[in-house]
Parts: C-alpha cells; structure tokens; sequence
C-alpha cells in the first residue's frame, strides 16, 4: 500500500508555479527523499501533503485520505515539520513536549509515554528542562524532531530536517531519523543536501523548477548515470531534462 | 475539549510574560498612588491655614471674629506691628499663609453701620490645589460673617423682620425627571455627578478594548514571528478551535487587568471627593440608578465589543509577519474605538445630525459606548438593537476568520506596506 500519492500536481502563486505536474508515490514504511535546489518546488509540494496548502490542480492522497476532503483526518495520522520550524520561546523544552502530546492523546498515561519518548529522541539530557529562549539552534531542531516523532506518525514530513545545523549536529539530527523510523513510520524528507538524502533515504525524487526529473533507489540511479553521488546524478539528470 | 484546555493554558503561559504584566502592573500602580496622593492633597483644603492676625482694634467684635476664624479650624498667631509691611515681613518669616489686618475702630465703625475696610495679604507660597481650596474657605468664612451682620443690622431695625426673605427671597425647588422617576433635585448637578461616575466605565472599556485587541494580535503574529504557526495548523485540532483559545485567553487576562484597572481607576476618581455625597441630590441619584436587566444588557454589550474587538484583531494580525507589525496592523481597531469613545462623551444621540447618527453606529463598539446613556435615559431598545447588531457583525467576523484561518491565506497573506525590506 501506498502512504502517499501524489497525481499531476499543479500548485501556482499568481502568476509563479511552483509546482508544474508532478506525480510520485511514497510506499509505506520507507524514507523518501524529495531532492531539489531552494526554490526548486519541495516546501510547497510537502506544504501540501501536510494539508497546509491547497492544490491548484491534481490530487494527493495521504493513507487514501484526499488532502482536500479530508484534511482533518490526514491531520490525524501525519507530522510536519516545518524548514524553519520554532518553538514557544517562554515554555520550557519539556512544557513544550506536554503541550504538544495534549494533541494526540487525551490519556494522561499515553501522553506521558509520548514525552518520555520524545526526551529519549531529542537527546537534550537536564536542559529539557530549560526555557526554549536558551536553547541552541541544533537543540531546538532535536526537541522539534523528538515532537514531530513522539506520537509515532503513520507519516513524518521533515523538511531539510538539519536546516541551518552544524555536522555535528546534522549527523545526529539524521541518525535520530534512522534511528526511529525502525518503527515502521514512513518519512518523506527533503533537502538541497543530496548527501545527507543520499543517507538518508530508501527513494528519491530530483525536483527541479517545479518538475519531477528523477526518481528511484539512490544505489539504481547511481548505478544508471554512472555516478559516485546523488550530487553528480542530479547535475547529469538537469542537463539531460534541459 | 481536552484539546482546547491544552491550548488555552498555552495561550495564558504565552500572553502572561513579565514584558506584559509590568508596564500594566506600574501603570495600575501610577493610577493608584496618584489617587491616594491627590485624596490628601486635597484633604488639606479643608485643613486649616496658618493665620497672622494684626488687631488694632483689639474689641469684643474683633475677637469674636478671630475667634469665628479660629473655630473654623484655622491656626491664629497674633502679631503685634504697626504696619501692613511689618506684618507681612513676619508673616514671610513664620511661614504663614495669610495676614488679616483688623483696622482700629472696627467694632464702633460697625455699630455706627459704617463699611469696614479689613485687609487681607494671601502669601503666596505655595500653588497646590489644596491652598487655593483653602483659601476659598477664608472667603466663604467672610462672606457668612457679612451675612451675620447683615443680619444683625437688619434685626436691630426690625426684630420680627423674617430673615428667611434676605438670605433667599426666591426659593427654587428643582425636580429631575429620569425615566419615570422625578426627583428633587439640580439638574446640571446630576448631569455632572453621572458623566463623573459613568467616565470610569467608557475608559475601563477603552482600555480593555486596545488591550486585549493588542494582546490577540501580539498572539497571533508572535506564532507567524516564532514559526510555530505552520507547525499548529498540521495538528489535529479544529481551526474554529485555535482561534477560540486564543480570544478566550486575551479575554481571561483583559478582563483580569480590567477588575484591576477599575480598582485604581476607581481609587483615582475618588480622590476628586464624592460631589456632595450626603446633599439631597447625590440621594436622588442613586435612586435613579439603572436596574437589573440593563446592567445584564450593558454586561452584553461589553462583552460583544470585546469579542469584535478580538475578532477584528485576529483578522489584522493575519496581514503582520511579527509583533512589531501586529501593533501597526491594529491601528484601525484603536481609531474604531477612539471615534465613538470621544462621540460618546461630547453628544448625546438625539443631538446627531442623520448621517453622524449612522456613520457612529456602523461602527460596532459605538453601541456600547452609548448603551449607558440610553439605559439611563429609560432606553432599552436602542441598546437591545445595538447588541444584536454586535452579535451579528461578530458572526459575521468570525465566519471571515475561521476561513482564513481554515485557508491556505493564513500563511501567504499579508500587506505590502508591512513586508520587510
């Protein structure tokens, strides 16, 4: 069964496309990579997904929930996390985590069972209990990857997960990822970083002005342009799309 | 409902930062201790003032208006000099703030019903309210003893003559008729006594109004400003929902800091002293005050301005990117407030030409600034009208919110004028 379906999307702002036909599916259980440069289409198509934004034309199916009809329910089974994603400054890391669980689970003991998971992923030891506004840039990225992995989503939306992140703290940030959809959660993550896809992810898919260029199983498409990395895939499959 | 007390507790840790409980704390703080400060400046004006009495007349009927001075509370000092520059010079030594020369012949000038000349030097030493209130009583003092002795001279001509007829030849018994009460009692005085009174209730409002339409608009923008908005809206809670909590918990807080604001603003206005609180007309007023179906109907138009004012301001705040555009965005909501608060104290409805009256009215908050006057008037429609016309305006509003809100809108609206360079 497939996650997610995407068919002939079409998403414009004004006169700007930002996403100009594309269609891919995201099977269950697996990570896939949506790889592209800034600008290239991957927030707005994952925007949709997330139900935050409506197709102009086409359809996108998440769990045979249709994004349109009924996003409420997509709610229900996905997360998203946002590039440039915060957190309330005043709460506290662990408050924060409390507010967050109060969304998917109304049994006190449930929800605790989500906090005390999302402690365990974000890694962040005493300074969960620090106020967010002393937090680094990398441990309030780790609290936001813990928050959008705590509930154990049918669908993670990560986009650029390590966003503005150090190596070390990308490292982490992606071994956090891997880590945790052992689970079985399906994750569709995006980046310019085609390494960091590249270790990340089962699939990918190149976008580029819009379009989907690309896609497959990162060891085919090396395998297929003769490459050493997805950097050099891409480059040779933009020349080969223009 | 879990769901929504989640969020609700969210929004008041949000809204409740010590960035905004201390300028509302110090200014409640400044209202109030400029209140108790202005209630015994004024106090002093009925204490009494330290008095140089130079008496060359030295009688009977000069002590006994010494004496009259004295029991009226003021502090006599006795100065023997010969002349009014001598007296002053002492009188600016001791500190004093009044010299009264009592000329000689004083008591014999008034037997033989000649005028008398007394001097009075008022030393100015001070510009506080309280002096000058004091000093008016000096002169009330010397207008009552001019009575007296008209009274006397008078008496003396013709001991049955009614001294009634000298001190009020015409009596004027005056009535007030409100609603369907007449009262005895001056008109302009209760007219003054309400809008001393019914003031409290327009700034209070005023106040609660731009708060908690700041404090939504704050709300919404610091969501956008923290990028905690894209990350909400993907939870599974209705849109209606995150709306609600927000406006709940900016009414929870405004309505907390207006019990406060009221409490020092109530200290303040008392300070101005209670306006003849024990005279017959401060009795017929508080028996003309307004009943209980109007004070459930002026409870209604508060609370429906409130909600407009929220609702306009979570609608403004969509266009802001931060908090600093969020007070920008605002502006509008603030001058809707200002033009009735102003129309409100200067007109009364019936004097508004048509086209201000329907210009006033459109605007929602006009019906509450105007509900207390036409309920004292006995008016209930007006005021019954203009809450359903609140309640629908909110609906109406409310509907444009939730589908912004449930619209892609909410993340790419926003005003040119407010994009950062």
């Amino acid at each position: 069964m497939y996650a997610v379906i995407v068919k002939d999307l079409y998403k414009n702002f004004g006169n700007i496309k930002a996403v100009d036909g594309i269609s891919f599916e995201v099977r269950e259980g697996e990570i896939f990579g949506l790889i592209g440069p800034n600008g290239a289409g991957k927030t707005t198509t994952l925007r949709i997904i997330a139900t935050l934004l409506k197709p102009t034309a086409g359809e996108v199916k998440v769990f045979g929930y249709d994004v349109l009809e009924d996003s409420s329910k997509i709610r229900e089974l996905i997360s998203y996390l946002p590039e440039e994603a915060g957190a309330y400054k005043n709460l506290r890391g662990i408050d924060y985590l409390r507010f967050m669980a109060g969304f998917y689970a109304e049994d006190v003991k449930i929800k605790k069972e989500m906090v005390e998971r999302a402690i365990e992923i974000a890694k962040l030891g005493d300074r969960i209990n620090d106020k967010i506004k002393n937090y680094s840039k990398g441990m309030v990225r780790k609290l936001l990857v813990a928050r959008s992995l705590m509930h154990s989503p049918k669908l993670a939306i990560l986009d650029e997960p390590t966003s503005g992140l150090d190596v070390i703290n990308s490292l982490e940030v992606r071994n956090l990822i891997l880590e945790y959809v052992k689970t079985g959660t399906t994750v569709i993550v995006s980046s310019h970083n085609m390494l960091e896809i590249e270790f990340l992810s089962n699939r990918v898919a190149f976008i580029h002005k819009g379009k989907i260029i690309e896609s497959g199983v990162p060891a085919t498409l090396l395998e297929k342009y003769k490459s050493e990395n997805l950097e050099q895939v891409f480059v040779q499959s933009v020349k080969k799309y223009e | 409902m879990n769901k929504f007390l989640n969020l609700l507790r969210k929004e008041i840790k949000d809204l409740l930062t010590l960035k905004m409980i201390l300028p509302f704390v110090f200014s409640i703080f400044l209202l109030f201790f400029i209140g108790q400060v202005m209630q015994k400046e004024i106090g002093k004006g009925i204490k009494p003032l330290d008095i140089g009495i130079v008496d060359l007349d030295n009688t009977e009927s000069s002590l006994s208006l010494v004496k009259g001075l004295e029991n009226a509370g003021n502090k006599i000092i006795f100065i023997k000099v010969k002349s009014d520059s001598e007296a002053i010079r002492i009188a600016n030594e001791k500190n004093l703030s009044m010299v009264m020369i009592i000329p000689p012949n004083y008591e014999a000038d008034l037997k033989n019903k000649k005028g008398v000349e007394i001097k009075i030097y008022s030393i100015i030493n001070s510009l506080s309210f309280a002096t000058s209130a004091r000093r008016a009583n000096i002169r009330n003092f010397l207008r009552a003893l001019n009575q007296q002795v008209v009274e006397y001279f008078v008496k003396e001509l013709d001991p049955n003559f009614n001294l009634k007829l000298i001190r009020e030849p015409i009596e004027a018994k005056e009535f007030v008729v409100l609603k369907d009460n007449i009262q005895q009692g001056n008109a302009s005085f209760i007219i003054a006594y309400i809008s001393s009174q019914t003031i409290i209730i327009p700034v209070a409002l005023l106040i609660l109004i731009i708060f908690t339409g700041t404090m939504i608009a704050s709300s919404v923008a610091l969501e956008k400003e923290n990028k905690t908005l894209e990350t909400l809206l993907t939870v599974p809670v209705s849109r209606f929902t995150l709306i609600l909590a927000k406006m709940l918990a900016a009414v929870i807080i405004a309505t907390l800091f207006a019990f406060f604001f009221m409490f020092a603003m109530i200290s303040y206005m008392s300070s101005f002293g209670s306006l003849g609180a024990s005279s017959p007309q401060f009795n017929s007023v508080i028996k003309l005050k307004i009943d209980n179906i109007s004070k459930i109907l002026i409870g209604l138009s508060i609370f429906l301005s409130i909600v407009n004012a929220l609702i306009i301001s979570t609608l403004l705040a969509l266009f802001a990117q931060d908090v600093k555009d969020a007070q920008a965005t605002i502006m509008p909501l603030t001058i809707m407030i200002l033009i009735p608060y102003f129309f409100a104290m200067f007109f009364d409805p019936g004097e508004m030409s048509f086209a201000l009256k329907i210009f006033t009215f459109l605007i929602p908050f006009s019906h509450t600034f105007f509900a207390f006057k036409f309920l004292l008037l006995g008016q209930r429609i007006p005021v019954i009208l203009g809450n359903l016309y609140l309640f629908i305006f909110a609906i109406i509003l409310l509907f444009i919110a939730t589908k912004i809100f449930s619209s892609e809108q909410i993340l790419t609206m926003r005003f040119t004028t407010f994009k950062k360079q």
